[in-house]
């Protein structure tokens, strides 16, 4: 579990650099114009092969924006994101096309993301029917090895979305992104809308395709259980930016930017027993729009640890310890390790 | 009724007796809830946990007299409150019965509340009508309760459209306004489940301190067993609209007794552990649509025998915890 | 992976429930029942009736409805019934051929506009502005005054008045279909925007379309009324259902048969044409099955 961390295993398979997408809001009576959402402002992350690296955050913190700009379903405002160290961008119409098969990705809501028109077999096969990859009895086949690989058989193939599960529906959402043959699958919130006992069987499921097809993950996720169970490297976002990246053990053990602290902390156990002893750590006030930051540390008007020195210089993200970057000026050092 | 459950109704906030509620649905009827019964204490917190479609929300909009009559069925049950005992689960107009004692904050905060007025005028509204407040006195209640539920800023809060708000900020409206009639009883129906995980620990924290100042007994619904483990000192779990195990937190989460509950706390992912949350549980929840014989948990159950699959075992006390299950699992000590 | 869920067969308890014919209903049957007749009558009705309908018999004026004549006569002694038959056909073929028209125009421009945005929008939204700053019957007046008004001429008349509401409703249908997480999905796996259109959008629009259309339909048997009142619709003495009605209007207190014969029929067809459509959208989702 732990080689993959190792940034000599093998190459940079997805990678972003810099990347910024911000929105701009419509004008109001087209009089004044308002500051560009900035959702993704400045974000760098490398994914080798093999690699589990999950993202972490709450709502409005940009992490979904940065999976869609990932998997070149929107274009960065700033930045490059690179394939096999080719800027997606600038690349050609076949070297686009090839990325956009190596990467692919899952959506949070199964039921939405599956077009209730269609059978199951219908939506797997649409990316090889887009592509038109191989004969119509190779399609079939492959569809038909994806379904099985995902646990779903025959008769499911044939089935409508509307007749299965939400664990079921969830299936055939990965057996469309394995279908391609990806080498990079981007999960955004795979679990989230799912109870409890179908969420572990999907996590067994994305583990064993893990292992079985090679497959490096980027896992986009609040859940902060879940990440641990399937993430070999975390990084935590905070209004667009990262603020703390390291390896999953090294991240739960003892994590050192406050946001980070916080937010574990905040994480309901379920033992009474450790509950009962917990100090949990309330921030202040509400996170602060993202079309409006505060100077400097964008953490700081929510920390405890606030310095003047937040407000006026914004912490640049540095190496703190092996294998662990942490934007904060004032880093939370492990104590006991 | 067992002699747990008649010690408890004595000094009951509410205790609701053999609730059971069937539903029209587009594809039949759902058995949705098949005889519950609970009781909570005043200032106590229970939790009620299951997955979807256990019947866990049914069940507490029942007991509030909040469903809506054209898809009932079936409904019978007692409720009591206090002094006062109702038998008719299902109620013309929900508001005048049971509101002054019971109150509910949903999860979907936003969405209960109405987009194009102010939280101050729906809240200056509601104290208005249930209280006979002029506008006045009750703008100042409005702002002592938005105090109270901490919101810092209660004047521009007041002067807010919802969708000015953040979940969190419209979830603590929500519960002003719930305990804004000063209720026996607060039922929170997944408060937390829409909202970010900081701000749920801030609205968990603040039920528990209008729970510490008021001592109004707390129903939690709840998915996630970490929130119940933070909450609740009494734990109901709910399996296909029964309770399939009764027990304080402490013992529940110790060592449950029943193969669901003890199934699904192994397999809920936890931060503090490193180990793969073991065995995922097999299969899926049941079709409420259809009902078995036997325990409504056996075909997804390790240890299920001939038994369970012919015979519907009842939630049998022992000590202070019940169990539903002819074969339940655990503790060779007895509690 | 120990058992899971995914072994568990697909839910078909709704779908073994009732066959599509048990849904169909007695009602609906009846309707189509009534649909067929309008069919044969179009089809064979001027072959066998066409006397009847077209020569006056001035002995038999305005006589109501009775054994010879069930439905009455008109002003001018032609057997109502006979003429409503004959009718059939000219008064079908422009109202179908009109909505379908309409639909055509309508649905590309709101496909366009919803799916594509910034200044296709604009431009398609503008087309559909200009139209209703038209009024229908000056262009109709127009059109067919330069063209001449034969069935042709008419049809692609009334149709392109209808496109309006066509359009409308499919651009908010698409924007919304466009918000859907599986058009992004499908986008994910690399499908071409003309695919996306062809697989995703345009099929899971089509039965807000269809309930426009059989509202549309009545509209159309309606214009073509007032356009033939002016004389511009179907030329005297071919009958048209619209028509009929309004030659009745001079006489709706002396000799109401003449409107109610016509009109019963446009009401029924209309009634018929919708219902069926509703339970054809009804059948052809798959996302109402549970």
């Amino acid at each position: 579990m732990i080689d993959a961390t190792s940034p000599l295993s093998t190459e940079i398979l997805l990678e972003a650099d810099s990347v910024c997408v911000h929105f701009q809001a419509a004008s109001r009576f087209g009089l004044t114009r308002p500051p560009p959402v900035r959702a993704v402002d400045g974000v760098s992350l490398r994914l080798v092969a093999g690699d589990s690296l999950a993202v972490v955050g709450e709502s409005g913190c940009g992490k979904s924006t940065l999976a869609r700009a990932l998997a070149a379903l929107i274009a960065p405002t700033a930045g490059q994101v690179r394939y096999r160290r080719r800027d997606v961008a600038t690349s050609g119409c076949h070297e686009r096309r090839l990325m956009r098969r190596a990467v692919q990705m899952v959506f949070q809501n199964p039921s939405g993301a599956l077009d209730p028109r269609l059978r199951v077999e219908t939506i797997v096969r649409e990316g090889l029917d887009a592509g038109a990859i191989g004969m119509r009895a190779e399609r079939v086949a492959r569809v038909a090895h994806a379904l099985d690989m995902v646990g779903l058989g025959a008769q499911h193939a044939r089935a409508y979305p509307g007749q299965l599960s939400g664990g079921q529906q969830q299936r055939v959402g990965i057996a469309r992104a394995i279908v391609m043959a990806p080498e990079v699958l981007i999960c955004d919130e795979v679990t989230s809308a799912l109870d409890v006992s179908i969420k572990v069987q999907i996590v067994e499921l994305l583990m064993s395709l893990r292992d079985s097809l090679g497959l490096a993950y980027l896992f986009i996720s609040h859940d902060l259980g879940i990440v641990r169970q399937i993430a070999t490297r975390v990084a935590v976002m905070y209004l667009g930016q990262i603020v703390e990246t390291a390896s999953t053990a090294s991240f739960y053990r003892a994590p050192a930017h406050p946001y980070s602290v916080a937010l574990l902390s905040a994480v309901p156990i379920p033992d009474p027993a450790i509950e009962a002893t917990r100090h949990h750590i309330e921030l202040l006030g509400e996170v602060p729009s993202p079309s409006n930051m505060p100077t400097g540390c964008r953490f700081r008007t929510r920390c405890a640890q606030a310095q003047p020195r937040c407000a006026a210089e914004a912490p640049e993200l540095r190496d703190f310890g092996p294998g662990r970057a942490v934007a904060c000026h004032y880093p939370i050092s492990a104590s006991a390790d | 009724m067992t002699a747990a459950s008649d010690t408890a109704r004595d000094e009951a906030a509410l205790s609701v007796g053999d609730l059971r509620v069937r539903l029209r649905a587009r594809a039949g009827i759902v058995h949705a809830v098949n005889g519950i019964s609970f009781a909570v204490r005043a200032g106590e917190i229970v939790g009620i946990v299951g997955e979807s479609g256990s019947g866990k929300s049914v069940a507490m909009m029942a007991t509030l007299g909040l469903l809506d009559a054209q898809i009932v069925e079936q409904a019978s049950g007692l409720v009591t409150v206090g002094a006062r005992t109702w038998r008719d689960i299902v109620v013309p107009d929900p508001w005048t019965s049971r509101s002054p004692e019971l109150a509910i904050v949903f999860q979907d905060a936003i969405a209960a509340l109405n987009p194009v007025l102010t939280v101050g005028a729906q809240m200056t509204d509601a104290l208005a009508a249930r209280h006979g407040l002029a506008t006045g006195p009750a703008r100042a209640r409005a702002r002592e309760l938005l105090d109270a539920v901490r919101i810092a800023d209660a004047a521009r809060v007041l002067d807010s459209y919802p969708h000015q708000l953040s979940g969190g900020m419209c979830q603590r409206v929500m519960i002003a306004i719930a305990i804004s009639a000063e209720p026996k009883v607060l039922v929170a129906d997944e408060p937390t489940t829409a909202l970010d995980v900081t701000v749920q620990a801030q609205i968990l924290d603040l039920l528990r301190r209008i729970r510490d100042r008021t001592g109004m007994a707390i129903v939690i619904i709840s998915h996630d067993l970490g929130v119940i483990a933070r909450m609740a000192s009494q734990v109901y779990v709910m399996y296909a609209g029964r309770i399939v195990e009764s027990a304080p937190a402490g013992a529940l989460f110790a060592d449950p007794r029943h193969p669901y509950s003890r199934a699904l706390l192994q397999c809920s992912p936890r931060i503090d552990r490193d180990d793969r949350a073991s065995g995922a549980i097999p299969g899926a929840p049941p079709d409420m649509r259809r009902r078995r014989p036997g325990c409504a948990f056996a075909p997804r159950c390790t240890q299920a025998t001939a038994r369970c699959g012919a015979e519907e075992p009842a939630l049998i006390p022992a000590g202070v915890r019940s169990v539903a299950c002819w074969h339940p699992v655990g503790g060779g000590r007895h509690d | 992976m120990t058992g899971i869920d995914a072994a568990a067969p697909p839910d078909d308890a709704a779908a073994s429930g009732a066959s599509p014919w048990r849904r169909f209903g007695i009602l609906n049957a009846l309707f189509a029942l009534w649909l067929i007749a309008m069919l044969i009558a179009a089809l064979f009705g001027p072959a066998f009736l066409a006397e009847q309908a077209m020569l006056p018999r001035l002995d038999f004026r305005l006589k109501p409805p009775d054994a010879a004549n069930w439905l009455g006569t008109d002003a001018v002694g032609r057997d109502i019934l006979a003429r409503v038959v004959v009718a059939a056909r000219p008064t079908l073929t422009i109202a179908l051929g009109g909505v379908a028209v309409g639909l055509v125009i309508g649905t590309l421009i709101g496909t366009l506009a919803g799916y594509c945005g910034g200044w296709v929008n604009l431009v398609c939204m503008a087309l559909v502005d200009i139209k209703l700053g038209f009024p229908t019957i000056l262009f109709a007046i127009g059109v067919i005054a330069v063209f001449g008004s034969d069935t042709a001429n008419l049809v692609i008349v009334i149709g392109v008045t209808g496109f309006v509401t066509y359009a409308r409703v499919q651009r908010g249908v698409v924007l919304k279909i466009k918000a859907q997480p599986y058009i992004e999905a499908a986008r994910a796996v690399g499908s071409s925007h003309a695919r996306i259109l062809a697989l995703h959008v345009v099929p899971n629009a089509l039965s807000p379309l269809l309930i426009v259309a059989s509202i549309d339909l009545v509209r159309v048997i309606l214009l073509e009324a007032s356009l033939s009142f002016i004389g511009l619709g179907i030329q005297p003495p071919t009958p048209s259902w619209g028509g009929m009605i309004n030659a009745g209007r001079d006489y709706l207190q002396t000799a109401w048969w003449i409107c109610v014969g016509p009109g019963l029929v446009i009401m029924l067809t209309a009634l018929g044409i919708s219902r069926l459509g509703d339970w054809l959208r009804d059948e052809l989702d798959p996302s109402l099955v549970t």
